[in-house]
């Protein structure tokens, strides 16, 4: 049986317009309901599922919070959580044709394997072993002597004819070499080509890699996306006469609709409903005007999270809500502050904007 | 500056009570701002809560707080944080509980 | 320009002994066979190998440093 939401859940999809987008269960709002906070019919109304995952993304089902909540651990995903990245490149040498602020820019965008937890954060502060992580690369092209004589493939004739992230050469210092002995620092990825050489040009460039946070810089992103999508919701008010059944099917997205083989009944196939990207095509055709009606569940979140970096995808989302809880912490502890100011004082502290 | 910018200011204009108040929260944005702003709202003794980022160039929050019966806003936005917190371990027991059950589709994604 | 010593600069003088004012050759490299050329000042500017008149001066020796960003 197809499960209904309430009303209240949903916002609306019409043909040209949305409706119902904002929530409303604040206190007053619903004059004789509680809509006050609980911690208790939160946890009863809160579902995380996980749906699929690989060992690049993950998919999950977050229902029953606020969009403001989902939203803030998306951002945090995004903005927050830190990785390693290249950020200090010193050119010794570049005969290549690629400028050197062009592949200085290339190579800090590598995404490393380093995990963040065993680096700091390097605050202006000098370069030690905790908060920088040194890499050679240096690379020269040369001819191959064997090479076929009418071949024109630069694999074949040249040695060393592409710079690769996986050129990068880790320099241990003072305790790394124990700290990474299980997982050397290394791109994630060997094969990003860096630059292009022909024969007799070389580079020769050392690197310095820090913790950062993308909101200074979007290499530090540890995703390509974080993102949600709110659930689709496809309710049928009439049934759909079995001559058009099929035409009603290709109005959504492959799978969202069954139709019955024996029977040509039309349903929405629960399980593949979150499937459809809700074109809104079943709205343009008058023959199923009245027969069907489309919306979101307003508080159905679902996620997509594509790790670029060290993280394993199922981690970035408790390290969000640790970096959250870390802000939330640290602004409780400035507002409790506030309390301390000497009773009977009327005089607040005060600052211009 | 001599010393860091506070955390967490009552800006100019607020009542002596701090029955109504803005708070100007340092570096933080929309991440805390709008979910604090909803947490302050399901509180059924605020009156008025909104927010606002003035100017990408000040890397600051503005949260502007009313209470009903002159209660204290500054004891409302301590609640709220704390309440947060909670909502954040909530939803941290629940993901990490399904990723240990375990029973979500496996599959292999190429590099 | 005219702080290059051009004609025979005394041997000694501000010049210490031993020091070669900057009279050396410079290496250039071909913009059109590539080759090596060692060209002296008031020397023509003319590739050895296949008298091409455009050189490259070759990239400095010294480390540069940029930020990835």
């Amino acid at each position: 049986m197809a499960e209904t939401y309430d009303r209240r859940r949903l916002v609306g999809i019409l043909a040209e317009r949305v409706t119902d987008v904002s929530s409303r269960d604040f206190p007053g709002h619903y004059p004789g309901e509680d809509h006050s906070w609980s911690l208790e019919k939160f946890r009863e109304n809160l579902t995380v599922k996980i749906q699929r995952a690989s060992s690049r993304s993950i998919e999950f089902d977050l229902v029953g919070v606020d969009a403001s909540i989902a939203n803030a651990f998306r951002r945090i995903i995004i903005a927050e959580v830190p990785t390693i990245c290249i950020e200090n490149v010193y050119v010794y040498n570049n005969t290549t044709v690629v400028a050197d602020e062009i592949l200085a820019q290339r190579i800090g965008l590598i995404p490393l394997n380093v995990d963040p937890k065993e680096m700091d954060m390097k605050l202006d502060e000098d370069s030690t072993d905790r908060n920088t992580i040194v890499f050679n690369l240096r690379l020269q092209c040369t001819r191959k002597p064997d090479a076929p004589k009418d071949s024109t493939v630069a694999s074949e004739l040249y040695e060393n004819h592409e710079l690769l992230s996986g050129h990068l050469v880790w320099e241990p210092a003072g305790e790394q070499a124990e700290v990474f002995s299980k997982n050397p620092p290394a791109p994630t990825n060997p094969n990003i080509v860096l630059a292009k050489l022909r024969p007799g040009q070389q580079v020769d460039i050392t690197l310095h890699a820090v913790k950062g946070v993308g909101k200074d810089h979007a290499k530090f992103s540890p995703v390509a996306t974080a993102s949600y999508r709110l659930l689709p919701n496809i309710v049928i008010k009439k049934p759909i006469p079995p001559h058009l059944a099929e035409k009603f099917q290709k109005c959504f997205s492959p799978g969202v609709i069954h139709i019955d083989p024996r029977t040509n009944a039309v349903s929405v196939d629960e399980k593949n409903k979150r499937k459809d990207t809700v074109s809104r095509e079943v709205l343009r055709h008058p023959e199923f005007e009245g027969h069907v009606e489309l919306s979101r569940v307003r508080d159905f979140f679902l996620f997509n999270i594509e790790s670029e970096s060290a993280y394993p995808p199922q981690r970035l989302f408790p390290e969000a809500i640790a970096i959250m809880r870390g802000k939330l912490a640290n602004i409780r502890r400035a507002a409790e502050s506030l309390l301390d100011r000497p009773s009977g004082d009327t005089d607040v502290v005060m600052t211009d904007s | 500056m001599a010393e860091p910018p506070q955390k967490v200011t009552i800006m100019k204009g607020a009542t002596a009570d701090l029955s109504a108040a803005t708070y100007q929260i340092h570096d933080e944005s929309h991440t805390i701002g709008n979910a604090l702003r909803w947490m302050l709202m399901k509180n059924p003794k605020v009156e008025f809560c909104g927010y606002s980022a003035p100017h990408p160039s000040e890397n600051v929050i503005q949260v502007r707080i009313q209470m009903y019966d002159n209660l204290s806003s500054l004891s409302a936005l301590i609640t709220a944080l704390a309440d947060l917190d909670a909502l954040c371990a909530t939803i941290e027991d629940a993901y990490v509980a399904d990723v240990r059950k375990g029973t979500y589709e496996r599959w292999v994604e190429r590099a | 320009m005219s702080q290059q010593p051009n004609s025979n600069p005394p041997q000694t003088g501000r010049y210490g002994a031993g020091f070669v004012p900057p009279k050396e050759a410079m290496e250039y490299n071909c913009a059109d066979c590539g080759a090596t050329n060692e060209i002296k000042s008031r020397e023509p500017i003319r590739c050895r190998e296949c008298g091409h008149r455009i050189m490259y001066k070759k990239r400095t020796k010294r480390m540069v440093q940029f930020e990835a960003r």
